[in-house]
Formats: C-alpha cells, sequence, structure tokens
C-alpha cells in the first residue's frame, strides 16, 4: 500500500514536471496550441535585413504578433513579410509598417503605426506604407566620413 | 549641415513639383519628375535672382503640385475628421472638418518653414540618380507609384506619388526609408493624446509665427 502511494505521488511529480516541460516549450517557442488566435497580413519592405521569423510585431510597444515568414519577392526583388496579428486588433489599410530596433543594436520587429483610414486590411490583405529597416552602420559612416569631396574642397 | 538642409530642400522641392496628368504609367511619371527637377534646379542656380525670390518661386510649385489635403490627411491617421477609426475616450481629438482646414493651412506652412526656408543655395551642384518610376498597386482605384532616387550618390530618397484620376501627387517622401508622413504621424498622436485639436493648431501656429519674426530680425 505504502510503495503503491509512493509510486502515485512520484507519478503524479513526473507529469507536473512534463507539464511544465510542454508549457515552457510551447511559451518559450511562440507556439500555438488550440485554436488559431492570429490572421495574416503582408507587408513589403525594400529591406528586411536582421527581421526574423518569430520577430515581434507590435504596436505602440505592445506586441500583437510574430513574423511568421520572410521571402524574397520575385519581381520586384523586395522583402516578403508574412506576419501574424491577434484577432480582435483590427488595421486601418493606410497604417505604416516600420522595421525598428530595440535600442541601438537589439532586436529588430515590426512597429504599425495605425493609420485613418475608412476601410480596414482584411486577412490576408497588405500593408503597403512601409519603412525598411534602418541601416545603422551605413548612417554612422556617412556621419563620420561625410561628404569626401565637400572635405576635400 | 547646411548642405544637407540644401540637398532635403532641393529633394522637397522636386518632390513637390510633380506632376500633371497623362493617361498613367511609368513612363509618363519619369519625364515628368525629370521636368520637374529640371525646374527646381534652374531656380535654385539663377545667380540673378536674389534667395528669398527664390523661395517664392519655389513655393508656388510647391503649392500647385503636392496635395497638402492628403498629407495632412495621412498624418493625422485615425484623428482626421474623415476617419471612422474609434478614439474611445479620446473622441473629442477627432479633427472637425473646419479644424482640419485650419490645421492643413499651419502644416503646410510649417513644412514650408522647415524646408525650404532653411535653403541657403550655396552648393547647387546636386548629382540626381533618377530611378524608373515604379507603378505600385492601385488602393480603392487610386492609382499609386513611387520614384527613387539617389542623391549625390548616397542619400536615397523615394518619392510616392497618387493619381486620383486628375494629376499625380506626391502625398509621401522618403529620406533613407524614413517616411516623412510616419515621422509627423507619430509626433502629432503623442501631442493628440495630450491635447485637444486646437491646442496642436495652435503650437503649430507659435512655431510659424515664431519662425517667421526670427526670419524678419535676420
Amino acid at each position: 500500500m505504502k510503495k503503491s502511494s509512493l509510486e502515485i505521488t512520484v507519478g503524479i511529480f513526473v507529469i507536473i514536471g512534463l507539464a511544465c516541460v510542454g508549457y515552457l516549450t510551447v511559451k518559450l517557442g511562440k507556439m500555438e496550441l488550440l485554436g488559431d488566435h492570429y490572421y495574416n497580413l503582408n507587408a513589403k519592405f525594400n529591406s528586411a535585413t536582421g527581421l526574423k521569423p518569430g520577430s515581434n510585431v507590435e504596436i505602440a510597444g505592445v506586441r500583437v504578433g510574430q513574423v511568421e515568414s520572410i521571402s524574397l519577392e520575385p519581381v520586384m526583388k523586395i522583402a516578403m513579410v508574412k506576419m501574424k496579428i491577434e484577432n480582435g486588433i483590427e488595421l486601418e489599410d493606410d497604417s505604416i509598417a516600420s522595421v525598428k530596433t530595440s535600442g541601438l543594436i537589439g532586436d529588430k520587429f515590426i512597429m504599425i503605426t495605425p493609420g485613418g483610414s475608412v476601410d480596414m486590411l482584411v486577412p490576408g490583405g497588405t500593408i503597403t506604407e512601409t519603412e525598411p529597416a534602418l541601416d545603422i552602420e551605413d548612417l554612422v559612416s556617412k556621419y563620420v566620413f561625410g561628404d569626401k569631396k565637400e572635405t576635400k574642397q | 549641415m547646411k548642405r544637407i538642409i540644401f540637398l532635403l530642400g532641393v529633394v522637397i522641392c522636386i518632390t513637390f513639383t510633380a506632376v500633371p496628368s497623362f493617361s498613367d504609367d511609368g513612363a509618363d511619371v519619369d519625364s515628368l519628375i525629370k521636368t520637374s527637377m529640371n525646374d527646381v534646379l534652374g531656380i535654385a542656380r539663377k545667380p540673378s535672382m536674389a534667395n528669398e525670390d527664390k523661395r517664392k518661386e519655389l513655393w508656388k510649385i510647391v503649392q500647385k503640385t503636392f496635395d497638402f489635403a492628403k498629407i495632412t490627411e495621412f498624418t493625422l491617421g485615425q484623428f482626421s475628421y474623415n476617419s471612422t477609426s474609434a478614439l474611445g475616450e479620446y473622441s473629442d481629438r477627432r479633427f472637425t472638418k473646419a479644424e482640419q482646414e485650419e490645421f492643413r493651412e499651419v502644416f503646410t506652412r510649417h513644412l514650408s518653414n522647415t524646408y525650404l526656408d532653411r535653403m541657403d543655395f550655396k552648393n547647387v551642384d546636386v548629382i540626381i540618380d533618377l530611378k524608373p518610376a515604379e507603378i505600385l498597386e492601385a488602393k480603392k482605384g487610386i492609382k499609386r507609384a513611387q520614384v527613387k532616387t539617389m542623391i549625390n550618390k548616397k542619400t536615397p530618397i523615394d518619392y510616392i506619388l497618387l493619381n486620383e484620376g486628375k494629376d499625380w501627387k506626391i502625398y509621401d517622401v522618403k529620406v533613407e526609408g524614413r517616411s516623412l508622413v510616419s515621422a509627423f504621424r507619430t509626433e502629432y498622436k503623442a501631442i493628440l493624446l495630450k491635447n485637444k485639436p486646437k491646442v496642436l493648431t495652435q503650437m503649430l501656429k507659435d512655431k510659424v509665427k515664431e519662425h517667421e519674426s526670427a526670419k524678419k530680425k535676420s
């Protein structure tokens, strides 16, 4: 009797442990278990440098979704970013999507600035107003080295 | 610094000088943008013309060709009078049509002060690499186009145009990928979350007044 209750207790702890591991896996991996709480939106960027699947999509600093995939649009050779946005977050069709950086050297994420259009984006729709990733190194080098011609003069 | 401001000024002027309407398509936009660039640079390079007269000439082109109503609407976003986005407890921050018209006037003036009045016309040797126009996906029957340029081989500047059936107009400028509309939208949203529309308009009026009185003194 004693032996079986010990086994049951151990079993319960093992199950709790496995449940915790499962929960952490789902949370840390940003996976979804039950149902589909998101809808898809697309955005085309001249450059999506540093952005990767799983990167946050934010409005006013609040996470409202994530980047699902990034691919090359074959005709214009620009980045096509597919995002998952939480259901219930409705976006106007003149919203602006910008690739931003958390701090100076942090991760890249997409910030959406809502617009004011009467028409809303439908699932599968495309945000047409976008701002690509800013190349800080490029800007710094322009600032540091400036206009070489001007310097020579 | 002055050189950068001059370049930006030239670019904004070039932006503003787009385009009477033709049937549509990229080739028309291209040739019109080129003509506009020549006009703007022609004025900027006139040695006999006083700087103030140059600004007046450029401003005429600006007013004629830039869609300030559209840029105001896009800048105000959800606070624009014709937006139906819910504002909840901030519903008193939505502009009325009259307020928006008043805002448009002062905002236009503010843009002029920011770019045109800072041009010094001393460095007009700009190299502009103009890429072919790209016709973008139309939205609700409104034609859209984008023209990319590279100024002095180092500063990328894109112009976004729309055509609502009459003329091609530019409604956004992107310098190094950063959008003019987006920058002002973010800035003004922060103000409108704390203040009513009239306060924002008054703030801009004060800025314009301050700028003009400083101009008179100098």
